[in-house]
């Protein structure tokens, strides 16, 4: 195991994506093991086979691992990604066709894969494409199965796999019925260990769900609040939250040794309504173990809260996450490193 | 029957609304066919959109206008219609339909897909994605239209579907079968039938039962290696038969609204294609040969010296003939409807 961090998440924001070079020392000076785009266009935009196959010399030449990302697979939002129709001249099939053969060239056979996008400019359920109004979730899981089915062929023929996130809009358990009918050789999963926490997943029993499928990670930790409806999610850095990385890590380690941890560290609350029934009934996977067991982590933190033994939340949240980035990203870092290096999770 | 202009042009760029009307009117048109709400004012302000009902009743012109989408896989192209609806795609054309309503409008037109800009051939339409096949997107809309359908009830309005580049007759009267006529009509645009092979007079003499609004606008067609191409002409200089289309709709409906919707740009429609046929299971190969007999006429109008040939026709730009193509189009209507008494009933 190896704990790398995601580009597209303010690490080289101020760098910008232009000079890979730059970005990778900053990544090697800070002691990652590697990193992670969200997209082979973060290093050329025209999917530039000299740029991409430089790139991947100067990752190896620093010894840094290289991921990335291949964006939208459900056919409800892929509108939402211009930038991709149009590099497959309005074929979203080929564009996402010349994304993978373009990771492949590179050497990336594991590409994370998204079912939605976070809608900022709406508010409360309104943010994930799971409370979508004009088209249920269970659809748009089926038109998400359907389409990596006819990507399926593609995908084998490059060897490569599409890892999807535990997004905030999807469950493991839904991405598991994806795995089961699209077949393990293609289709993954994108461990996020902070999502999981929207969805109302026990962190462990979630990373006992996926380990077998999982091949790219996206780590955060995070703190657990009581609201009027339910629980609130507070990102954390790792070992600062509710995820208990020393059962996780060595559940995920036992089925990919070679797995790497990626950093995506962000503020923001995500609402877990668990008092609604409103809420309960767009979860129709929840479990009542699972369930307890957030809100035995929420009560945890709550009496911690209390004891001041945490940061009053509304006093951390109202800190700019660029003013911590660096040290939680260290912080992170750090930790999980530890518990890599006690477990002998290498 | 009256008839109207559809308008295109964005809020911003309307400035005073009076002055629009007052130049539509003096053109000699009844009325005028908005794209949407959001043209006459952005968050459906019922004060602004009051006083240009009420001047345009002052003025005697009808308005008319466009819901938007009604498919779920296009609908998140439009982020100004889910404002309105602050996230919640269903509240977003409900406000739509109660701010018609309130307009006095009982028919609003629908539309499931569009020409999709920066894409050339068959990917500018929507029909011919390759990330979920056009029958589910049928389906997804069904559902949709079905989930509007109390509310269109309560407000007694009629979503009039429009053909557009991406529906076939036998697919609207599909959808019109599920949803009820009360509830769901046809915007009929006669040029448009041609660009899904079907012939336009049979094609309108299929919809005529359930048309409320017509896009008016004519076709010259040229033949290629691979089938037709589409150009288009004002209303009477082309080759629609448009008596036996607007008597039959007259008869279903007389006060039915025509809509000169004018612009220029060519579309193929490769009839002799095999692959473009599979998107088409229905084609019936008398209407490929009516339309095939609509270019030889086309030719033979050029040869008789009738109009100017395609090629010269296509050099000219839009906005030096838009007043004498938009002129020219409403004279011929309004002949055709005079020598036909295609007047109004009360």
């Amino acid at each position: 195991m190896k704990v790398g961090v995601e580009m597209c998440h303010g690490f080289i924001e101020d760098l910008g994506y232009d000079d890979f070079v730059v970005g990778f020392d900053r990544v090697k000076a800070f002691g990652f093991a590697g990193m992670s785009y969200k997209s082979p266009q973060y290093i050329s935009k025209t999917l530039d086979l000299g740029r991409l196959r430089a790139a991947r010399q100067y990752a190896d030449q620093l010894g840094l691992y290289l991921e990335f990302g291949l964006g939208r697979v459900n056919p409800y939002n892929t509108s939402e990604a211009p930038d991709i129709w149009l590099l497959g001249g309005g074929d979203y099939r080929l564009a996402l066709e010349k994304l993978i053969a373009a990771a492949a060239e590179v050497g990336c056979h594991e590409l994370v894969g998204v079912t939605a996008g976070w809608k900022y400019n709406h508010t409360g359920y309104f943010r994930f494409d799971r409370f979508r109004t004009d088209v249920s979730w269970e659809d748009q899981l089926a038109a998400t199965t359907k389409f990596l089915g006819i990507m399926a062929p593609i995908l084998r023929q490059f060897g490569t796999r599409v890892n999807l996130e535990t997004h905030e809009e999807i469950t493991s358990f839904e991405i598991l019925r994806i795995i089961e009918a699209v077949g393990p050789d293609v289709v993954g999963v994108c461990f996020d260990s902070g999502n999981i926490l929207s969805r109302g997943e026990d962190p462990i029993a979630s990373a006992r769900r996926v380990a077998p499928y999982c091949h790219q990670t996206h780590a955060k930790d995070a703190i657990l609040f009581f609201s009027e409806k339910g629980i609130v999610r507070q990102v954390k850095p790792c070992g600062s939250g509710v995820i208990n990385w020393k059962e996780v890590l060595p559940i995920l380690h036992q089925s990919n040794p070679g797995l790497a941890l990626t950093l995506e560290d962000h503020k923001g609350y995500m609402e877990i309504d668990f008092f609604s029934e409103e809420w309960r009934r767009y979860h129709p996977d929840l479990t009542l173990d699972e369930m307890g067991e957030l809100i035995r982590l929420a009560k945890e933190c709550d009496t911690k809260l209390v004891r001041s033994e945490i940061q009053k939340v509304t006093d951390y949240e109202a800190i700019p996450f660029k003013d911590q980035m660096l040290d939680r990203l260290r912080s992170s870092m750090d930790y999980l490193n530890q518990i890599i290096k006690d477990k002998n999770l290498v | 029957m009256k008839i109207g202009l559809v308008v295109t042009t964005p809020a911003k760029e309307i400035g005073n609304f009076k002055d629009l009307f007052d130049s539509i009117k003096s053109m000699g048109f009844e009325g005028i066919g908005f794209r949407s709400l959001l043209q006459l004012s952005e968050t459906l302000d019922p004060s602004e959109l009051h006083a240009a009902h009420q001047y345009a009743g002052e003025l005697g012109l009808f308005l008319d206008f466009g819901l938007g989408w009604v498919n779920p896989f296009t609908a998140l192209t439009k982020p100004e219609i889910w404002a309105l609806g602050e996230g919640d795609y269903c509240r977003a054309v409900e406000r739509q339909l109660g701010a018609a309503q309130a307009m006095a409008c009982k028919e609003i037109v629908g539309e499931i897909a569009g020409v999709k800009g920066p894409y050339r051939g068959r990917y500018a339409f929507d029909r011919f994605r390759t990330d979920v096949p056009w029958g589910e997107q049928l389906s997804a809309s069904e559902n949709f239209l079905l989930k509007m359908r109390p509310i269109l009830a309560g407000f007694g309005m009629r979503i009039d579907l429009e053909n557009h580049e991406d529906l076939t007759t036998h697919e609207l009267l599909r959808l019109v079968e599920k949803m009820g006529d009360a509830y769901l009509g046809f915007t009929l645009d006669v040029a448009n039938l041609t660009v899904m092979g079907e012939a336009p007079v049979e094609g309108s003499l299929r919809l005529a039962p359930c048309v409320h609004l017509v896009h008016v606008k004519d076709i010259f067609l040229i033949p290629t290696e691979k089938g037709l191409l589409r150009q288009m002409r004002p209303a009477g200089e082309g080759v629609i038969d448009w008596e036996s289309i607007l008597t039959e709709v007259y008869r279903h409906d007389p006060n039915v609204h025509l809509l000169v919707e004018d612009h220029k740009g060519q579309i193929q429609i490769d009839v002799h294609d095999l692959q473009w046929r599979t998107h088409f299971p229905e084609l019936d190969e008398k209407e490929i040969a009516a339309l095939l007999e609509l270019a030889e006429k086309s030719r033979q109008r050029v040869q008789r010296g009738e109009i100017e040939a395609p090629e010269s026709y296509e050099a000219m730009s839009y906005l030096n003939q838009r007043v004498q193509r938009l002129t020219s189009a409403l004279n011929y209507l309004k002949s055709l409807r005079a020598n036909h008494k295609l007047f109004d009933q009360v």
